[in-house]
């Protein structure tokens, strides 16, 4: 790799450690103004991306007819990409309980990656994207940061600058992760009809198509077991190699690997949440809907089951004015409070449990990522407050194994 | 009637026609009368007749023009039209040819929307809620009871209309009668981050939500598709709906609940953006829209699955939901391009002007009242 080739890396050492002697030799150099006026620029850009992604999840289908898919356009040109600016910066000790997991937190103009087994957190600056949808899926030994509009996607190697990804991961629509970390799913509509395709990280297609709904009310968004949802017109649907399935007539509150929590309504307008597994049994839960409650609730940010099945971390409130993450015990009913409540108007409800169901990740109204103790509730911050510079506003979450 | 409460309205008498023979009816010369017109605003009731020139657009100073073309517009039963201009309301009254403009200031930032109700047309803001009557052949007047946020639909007779309870599209409706008196609340569901409700074409409101659409008719809310309502009409709905594999269709939705499959590819009329079924179920006006051209009119036999299309496009600016059959079903009027009402022929699909281009007046929708 050439000098220009190499990822420009800020290591900021420990934080809060004492400064380095004067005599002694620098091991970082402090962030010049330029990069410190990126990273603001970069939060004030997120905003409306964040503000996109909500509504992307949480909006209803159109009043009338659903378009078709629209075919794919034109790629828009590439984005010359700048030299990476990787800042990395060590805590005293490893968040949480060191688990080997990594923690990311995405912005459209930077990636923060928390290393939880270890301690260090990585941010890496990206074009500015504010302008277009972005997808962020976590792949193994990087983040591919894709551009929903068709653009060139973007792979972020761990630990280094961004660097334009294999032509066959990029096309119009998400991506969406796919079963495995060394797989993605990419939307394609040049044939017509839209389908995904399950692609590897060196671009070349892998396996079956999967077909979507010819009407589509909003993209396709993660199942959260490694393929997708899509709301089409009818519902919502499981898109598989094997086949569309409607998961829901209604909503889909809450995902996770074993199933999704619905919102279900009837020809009279009576509704119920129903826990439907991926054998498709439903099974009615009580106490996350009232029991008058007629079609078209409000149904607020999406959620996201636990490993498990059995419990379904849920967002309740006015979304204009403040939510509260609940958790709700599936077989009981029972809720429990967290001590997590966002604003109206905060920039992210990304939510994500780890493999084992012991913590569970989202981003505070501050857009700082937050870890919750799903035993007690408690809420603590991943990264601290101290850390110089801050870190970007986050808008999604996402985790990987490690 | 007492001269004070004596409608301001400039009366043209018979467009179009030719000049009567004989001697002129008693009275001051016509530039006169016209000129009196002009004062009847300031509170002196003046009828004037016959003139042969365009109508003039009514204004403050004389709010209600009105000429009258003598000969039948529709076949059929009378109806009346009424169609919302940016600064007027018109109603024209197809059985005899008469039109009646009347001025009206406030509506020329909105598409209103226009009820016709018991001796007028209720036009009513969606953005501030202000609401006028336009009582028939007199000057409108604000009806500050019916000042609501939201839509004005029309209720089941024309004494009542629906209202939003409460700001956004998630309140219920109530029904309301036109002294803004409240005979039914909490109507609906809220239909969570979807439009406004919408008519359904016999006086009750059709509800779009994640769960599909539902109309609260007088026995409650029931669900009338999981998809998408293409047409609506007082015989029933024709939808796009697809099944538990994604699978669609066209289906024809009776009032009763039944429901029939209509050979109808689901590709050919999913860029629906509006349509309505004629009275008897057969027939569906949809207008087809695309991004490269203004939406255009179509029409399909249900029965033998013919396909029409009209030499009519949706004027830009115009309703979706400017679609009106006649009630026998024997034209369908719209709002033609650039702002016409136009009466299609359904068995033809050719579009003739509802007014001669003397009496046309430029609308952005149309409601009829039978």
């Amino acid at each position: 790799m050439s000098h220009d080739d190499r990822p420009e890396v800020l290591d900021l050492g420990m934080v809060d450690e004492p400064d380095a002697s004067p005599a002694e030799p620098s091991r970082s150099r402090p962030p010049d103004v330029r990069r410190r006026g990126l990273l603001v620029l970069a939060g004030v850009a997120v905003l409306g991306g964040g503000a996109a992604l909500v509504r992307s999840r949480g909006s209803a289908p159109p009043a009338t007819a659903a378009k078709p898919t629209p075919t794919a356009s034109p790629r828009p040109s590439p984005i010359r990409l700048p030299a990476g600016w990787v800042v990395m910066t060590q805590l005293p000790e490893p968040p949480l309980d060191g688990r080997r997991l990594d923690l990311f937190g995405f912005s459209d103009s930077a990636i923060v990656r928390v290393e939880i087994a270890t301690g260090r957190v990585t941010r890496t600056s990206m074009p500015a994207l504010a302008d277009v949808g972005l997808s962020f899926v976590p792949v193994r030994g990087g983040v591919l940061v894709h551009r929903d509009d068709g653009g060139a996607t973007y792979l972020v190697p761990d630990g280094h600058g961004p660097k334009e990804a294999a032509p066959g991961l990029a096309g119009s629509g998400p991506m969406l992760p796919g079963p495995d970390l060394d797989h993605v799913w990419v939307s394609d509509a040049s044939g017509g009809t839209p389908v995904l395709r399950l692609v590897g990280l060196d671009g070349r297609a892998t396996g079956p198509l999967v077909d979507l709904p010819r009407y589509t009310a909003f993209q396709s968004v993660p199942d959260g077991g490694g393929y997708a949802l899509v709301y089409g017109l009818g519902g919502a649907y499981w898109a598989r190699p094997q086949g569309l399935i409607r998961v829901t007539t209604g909503a889909v509150m809450a995902s996770g690997p074993t199933g999704w929590l619905v919102l279900d309504c009837d020809d009279s307008a009576t509704c119920s949440a129903i826990l439907v597994d991926r054998t498709g049994q439903r099974r009615t839960i009580s106490g996350v809907v009232a029991p008058d409650a007629a079609a078209g609730i409000p149904v607020g940010p999406e959620g996201a089951l636990s490993p498990d099945g059995l419990t379904a971390a849920l967002y309740v409130g006015d979304p204009t004015r403040a939510l509260r993450l609940v958790l709700v015990d599936l077989a009981s009913g029972e809720r429990k409070r967290t001590d997590l409540t966002l604003v109206g108007g905060a920039v992210s409800q990304s939510l994500v449990w780890s493999p084992d169901g012991r913590w569970l990740f989202g981003v505070d109204s501050s857009a700082r990522m937050v870890a919750i103790d799903p035993r007690s509730g408690g809420l603590q911050l991943l990264v601290p407050d101290t850390i110089v510079p801050a870190l970007p506003v986050v808008a999604q979450i996402a985790i990987r194994p490690v | 009637m007492a001269d004070d409460d004596a409608p301001e309205v400039l009366d043209l008498g018979v467009l179009n026609d030719p000049a009567q023979p004989g001697p002129r009816p008693p009275g001051l010369p016509r530039r006169a009368l016209f000129t009196l017109g002009g004062a009847a605003a300031l509170g002196v009731g003046v009828t004037l007749v016959r003139s042969r020139t365009s109508v003039p657009a009514p204004d403050a100073r004389t709010p209600v023009v009105v000429s009258d073309l003598n000969r039948p517009l529709l076949a059929g039963p009378p109806v009346d039209v009424f169609g919302s201009g940016e600064q007027e309301v018109v109603r024209v009254e197809a059985g005899t040819g008469r039109v009646t403009r009347t001025y009206l200031p406030g509506v020329a930032d909105v598409r209103p929307d226009l009820v016709p109700v018991d001796g007028g047309v209720l036009v009513h803001r969606g953005d501030d809620g202000r609401s006028w009557l336009v009582p028939d052949g007199q000057p409108a007047r604000p009806v500050p009871a019916l000042q609501r946020r939201g839509p004005m639909l029309p209720g089941p007779d024309l004494g009542h209309v629906w209202l939003m309870s409460g700001s956004g599209p998630n309140a219920p409706l109530m029904l309301v009668g036109l002294d803004g008196l409240v005979l039914r609340r909490g109507v609906g569901v809220s239909a969570q981050l979807s439009s406004y409700p919408v008519p359904d074409g016999t006086g009750y409101p059709l509800f779009f939500g994640l769960q599909g659409v539902y109309r609260a008719g007088p026995r409650g809310l029931r669900r009338v598709t999981t998809g998408a309502v293409l047409a609506n009409g007082p015989r029933g709905w024709l939808v796009l709906e697809c099944d538990e594999q994604s699978r669609c269709s066209t289906v024809l939705v009776r009032r009763g609940g039944t429901r029939s499959p209509v050979g109808i590819s689901p590709t050919d009329v999913a860029a629906t953006i509006g349509g309505a079924l004629s009275p008897d179920g057969r027939r569906v006006a949809l207008y087809l829209g695309t991004a490269a051209a203004d939406p255009g009119l179509i029409l399909v036999d249900l029965v033998t699955e013919g396909r029409l299309r009209s030499d009519t496009t949706l004027a830009p600016g115009a309703s979706r939901r400017s679609l009106r059959w006649s009630p026998d079903g024997a034209a369908l009027l719209t709002v033609a391009s650039p702002g016409r009402v136009v009466a299609v022929d359904p068995g033809t699909g050719r579009s003739d002007p509802l007014l001669p281009e003397s009496a046309a007046v430029a609308v952005r929708d149309i409601a009829i009242r039978a």
